[in-house]
């Protein structure tokens, strides 16, 4: 079994159209360590939810508990292999499912619609054997290898239009059609780095929408870009060599998240990103 | 302390339909304003970053005919037309080519692999359509099209218009909306204002589009 340490840097930031508009920010991250693994997860209310900050905040919540408990119960945080895909994702719906029974009760003890705390997630387990990801909606989310290569880790569901898609409130569930929207994978490879973020975060720091001069059609190459993260990847080692805590680091990612070149800055939507490196 | 670059990443697009009356009775004053209020519009959609790397505009004119004056383009790639007055009110062809338009773009868009939101399809004018003018059926075509979600409507009406006319068309959840005087500099600030919300926002999210105060009174 591979021991590593892993450093993260987490921040959401409101988006300037939530400032105009004077709503609150829907973004909600988290990550928690645990004993020999880690769970990271990213959550984007949805701008039509008016409660959609709360969602993402309980679905966060929800989530780490019963991602952790699903952990323990399996041990795979003291097994040298990961679990076969499939058991994964058949366990990750189970789970997602408990997720989504805890906020509609939510919705009810607190009367508040449970369409409402409408919300998408993203969420990955750092396992010693390698990383398992799944993920309801949009967003993105890749890793790097020990090659120092990135790819993706997860395809967003988008529908027709360019601002479509599902939240774990969305009529998802049924079994003939919840494979479609959630989404599951796992990485056995060295994981050297990864991140997860909300759409808010993508044009800044995924190639998502290239142009091919030779066919003429504009594509979605759904590609983490590396002068993006390899400068940030090493930041971040750097500030923890020099014993910075975790609150100063995510405070330092908050700042680069909201203006840290013109992209960024110019970003209307709220922006989460979680960025994680192994430093075995 | 934290550092790095973006890729050049095209922005999705968003098409926005402006079908404007220029039957004789715009002439003057009206006119005038409705060009001076469209080069504003222009120019407030190029100050906003993502707006103008976003939305498409396409102008429509109608009179005695109808013709697309302006294609489907992104603000800094066209100067908008100066428009000038032009007989009756061919209303319900303007409005059909407005629809046909739109679905040719997302076809295009579609064909090309470019990310689109709805498109929208506003209409500007003071009058009532001509005699002989299909408004039932267009009426029937506008429900079918916005039941189908293919595009948004706003429909502006000028000056002395038939507000129980327009309404007709119009779908029940977006009546005309009178405009206030000939304030078309501020509805297109205001329209440019939105379009900025709307390309930023979430298919099915209920946006707080500004408020309409500055351009638009109500009808009694």
């Amino acid at each position: 079994m591979r021991k590593s340490e892993w450093i993260f840097a987490s921040a959401s930031v409101i988006g300037k159209a939530h400032i105009t508009r004077n709503i609150p920010c829907q973004d909600y991250s988290k990550v928690q360590r645990f004993d020999n693994f880690s769970i990271a997860v990213v959550s984007d209310g949805a701008g039509s939810s008016e409660n959609s900050h709360i969602g993402s905040n309980k679905v966060c919540e929800y989530s780490l508990n019963y991602f952790e408990n699903l952990v323990l119960n399996r041990g795979w945080n003291e097994q040298d292999n990961l679990p076969p895909k499939e058991l994964w994702h058949e366990l990750a719906k189970q789970t997602l499912c408990l997720v989504k029974d805890d906020l509609d009760k939510f919705s009810m003890s607190n009367d508040l619609e449970y369409k409402s705390l409408s919300c998408t997630i993203i969420l990955a387990i750092i396992l010693p054997s390698g990383l398992l990801i799944t993920h309801i909606g949009d967003g993105r989310a890749g890793y790097c290898d020990s090659n120092l290569n990135w790819n993706p880790l997860i395809t967003p569901f988008h529908g027709e239009l360019a601002n479509e898609t599902v939240f774990i409130t969305s009529d998802i569930w049924d079994e003939s059609v919840i494979d479609e929207y959630i989404r599951s994978e796992s990485i056995e490879t060295d994981i050297k780095a990864f991140c997860l973020l909300t759409d808010g975060c993508e044009n800044a720091s995924f190639e998502c929408n290239l142009f091919d001069q030779d066919k003429g059609i504009y594509f979605d190459p759904n590609r983490p870009f590396p002068l993006f993260f390899n400068p940030n990847l090493k930041i971040l080692a750097q500030l923890n060599d020099q014993g910075m805590t975790e609150a100063e680091i995510n405070k330092l990612w908050e700042k680069f998240l909201e203006a840290g070149n013109d992209r960024l800055k110019n970003e209307m939507d709220d922006k989460t990103m979680i960025l994680a490196i192994s430093v075995s | 302390m934290f550092e790095g670059q973006s890729p050049e990443n095209y922005e999705q697009k968003c098409l926005c339909v402006l079908v404007v009356d220029v039957s004789s009775s715009m002439a003057g004053e009206p006119l005038d304003q409705l060009n001076i209020g469209l080069q504003k519009f222009q120019e407030e959609v190029a100050m906003d970053f993502t707006a103008s790397q976003r939305l498409e505009i396409s102008l429509i004119s109608f009179g005695s005919s109808v013709q697309c004056i302006q294609e489907p383009s992104l603000v800094s790639n066209f100067k908008m037309p100066i428009l000038t007055a032009n007989g009756t009110t061919k209303l319900v062809e303007a409005m059909r080519l407005a629809m046909d338009l739109s679905e040719n773009r997302k076809k295009w868009y579609k064909s090309t692999g470019q990310k689109y939101f709805r498109p929208m399809i506003v209409l500007i004018t003071d009058g009532e359509p001509d005699s002989d003018q299909d408004m039932y059926g267009l009426a029937n075509e506008i429900k079918d099209f916005t039941n189908g979600k293919k595009a948004i409507f706003w429909t502006i009406g000028v000056k002395n218009y038939n507000h129980a006319k327009l309404a007709q068309i119009t779908p029940p959840d977006a009546p005309p909306r009178p405009l206030a005087g000939l304030a078309f500099s501020e509805f297109f600030k205001w329209l440019s204002d939105s379009m900025g919300a709307i390309v930023n926002s979430k298919e099915g999210q209920i946006l707080a589009l500004p408020p309409t105060n500055g351009w638009s009174q109500i009808q009694m």
